[in-house]
């Protein structure tokens, strides 16, 4: 099986790194916000955890994709690896909305369509996750999650644009606010920090997923 | 055995089984309404609020009954070993999808045409004159849901924790075609012209035929031995 | 600020957690692979 590459290494030390600045600019060095005051610092992390966690649902159905098509593990590894850090980062998005919501609108929760989104699409990724901790046959877990996997992903785009229109019945759609520069490039930098952390996990759980399938694998031939 | 035929034979099959027993459509019918009940009694008398909310009542009770009567979809073929044996036999896997598919509709279908008029008497709803419309979006909104139904239900077949694995499948992908169903009923009950409606019409066609396409396409996967 | 203090907190112990939890069991599956390799 032979060491872990490397370049996993660099990359978590790269991760870590653009984490620290990152955090360090959003919490301290970036001026407080006129209108939402200290509470608009957690945009700057909600957003690129948003923004990770749909990259990881969209590498969950290329993956189960590639397993649908080529049979390989491989590609059934990658998307259970993208599942189950891309669950973190929804429930990170979750929780750091509900975070700015309170102090913002006074409640935790309200049915605005991107929060509701949100916590469906949390809702496909533990079911996803869900199907494979229930399936015993490799085989089938792969195939059953590769159809789950593929099935969520189309669901969530018309979920979402029937949550957009079910609000826009009792309330119209608030305008969007300008972004200034400097938020922009606050929310790259954490997006780049947050991809690089995803990475890093995703493909230490993609070794960790292919070693405990060789100790199976041999402990199937031990017997 | 060619798919039309078979879809047919499968159909068939399984009507015979329900008008001989009618066990499923009477359980169904009477659970429905029990939840209908259990909806009322938890929010109280209050018939204009209760009125207000009858679409989303009423799609509640077709959706938990749903989900209660898609896990039995396949139980008749399970337990006489059937399901072995429609696997192998030859010609396109699809033909079982399709054949369960019809069957669940009609049956939801068939057990609808009595919970809207049993839930117009409980909420003192006018669904006499806009009749047509109604039936319209109940056979939209059954068929998307039976549609996802009916896959989830042969894809967590053989899973061990299928009772709550089919739910937790189901209820996040059903969320569109509820949100179209509830809307497009309440507005036309409130005596909004299919104008508004119209966009949740839309909604539900494009779903329905959508993952029509999809689960169909890719049911032979989720089968495999 | 007490919100946006919590929420980088979340974040950074959520992610530490995965890290960890993932390297533990790494290097015990590791371990266990070259126990059996030698075998």
């Amino acid at each position: 099986m032979g060491r872990s590459s490397p370049l996993v290494g660099w990359l978590g030390g790269a991760a870590l790194t653009l984490m620290l600045i990152g955090s360090a600019i959003g919490l301290f060095f970036v001026a407080a916000d006129a209108e939402q005051g200290e509470v608009q610092r957690l945009m700057y992390v909600h957003v690129p955890a948003a923004w990770t966690a749909f990259v990881a649902f969209f590498l969950v159905f290329i993956g189960s994709v590639l397993y649908l098509v080529q049979r390989d593990p491989r590609a059934d590894r990658f998307a259970a690896a993208c599942a189950e850090v891309g669950v973190v980062f929804i429930a990170l998005t979750l929780a750091t909305g509900m975070l700015w919501g309170k102090p913002t609108w006074g409640v935790w929760w309200t049915w605005d369509p991107r929060l509701t989104t949100t916590a469906l699409l949390l809702a496909v990724f533990v079911g996803y996750l869900a199907i494979r901790g229930f399936s015993d046959d490799p085989d089938r877990r792969a195939r059953w999650s590769a159809v789950v996997g593929i099935l969520g992903f189309i669901q969530v785009p018309i979920v979402y644009l029937s949550v957009v229109w079910w609000r826009t019945l009792h309330q119209p759609p608030s305008s969007p606010r300008s972004v200034s520069s400097e938020i922009l490039w606050t929310w790259m930098l954490n997006f780049l920090a947050f991809l690089l952390v995803f990475s890093y996990l995703a493909a230490r759980r993609a070794r960790l997923a292919r070693i405990e399938a060789e100790l199976e694998t041999r402990q199937a031939y031990d017997v | 055995m060619a798919l039309g035929s078979r879809v047919a034979a499968i159909v068939w099959k399984d009507l015979l089984i329900e008008v001989r027993t009618k066990a499923s459509f009477h359980s169904m019918l009477f659970f429905a309404a029990l939840v209908l009940f259990v909806f009322s009694f938890a929010i109280g008398p209050d018939t204009p609020l209760l009125k207000r909310i009858a679409a989303g009542l009423l799609w509640v009770a077709i959706i938990f009954t749903g989900i209660l009567s898609l896990s039995r979809t396949y139980q008749a073929e399970e337990a006489g070993g059937g399901l072995e044996g429609l696997r192998m036999a030859p010609g396109d896997p699809r033909g079982i999808y399709l054949g369960k598919l019809a069957g669940n509709i009609l049956l939801l279908l068939a057990m609808e045409t009595i919970l809207f008029p049993a839930s117009a008497v409980l909420f003192q709803l006018e669904i006499a004159r806009n009749a047509l419309p109604l039936a319209g979006i109940a056979i939209l909104g059954t068929i998307g849901f039976s549609v996802v139904g009916t896959f989830y239900a042969a894809l967590t077949l053989n899973l061990r924790a299928r009772e709550i694995l089919l739910p937790l499948l189901l209820i996040p992908a059903l969320v569109p075609p509820l949100l179209g169903a509830v809307n497009s009923t309440q507005l036309v009950l409130d005596g909004n012209p299919l104008g508004e409606a119209a966009v949740w019409v839309r909604l539900m066609v494009a779903y329905d035929v959508t993952f029509f396409v999809v689960c169909t396409w890719i049911f032979p996967v989720a089968v495999e031995e | 600020m007490e919100y946006a203090v919590v929420g980088y907190i979340l974040i950074w112990s959520s992610l530490g957690w995965f890290a960890w939890n993932t390297r533990r069991r790494l290097v015990e599956a590791e371990s266990l692979l070259e126990s059996e390799e030698y075998q």
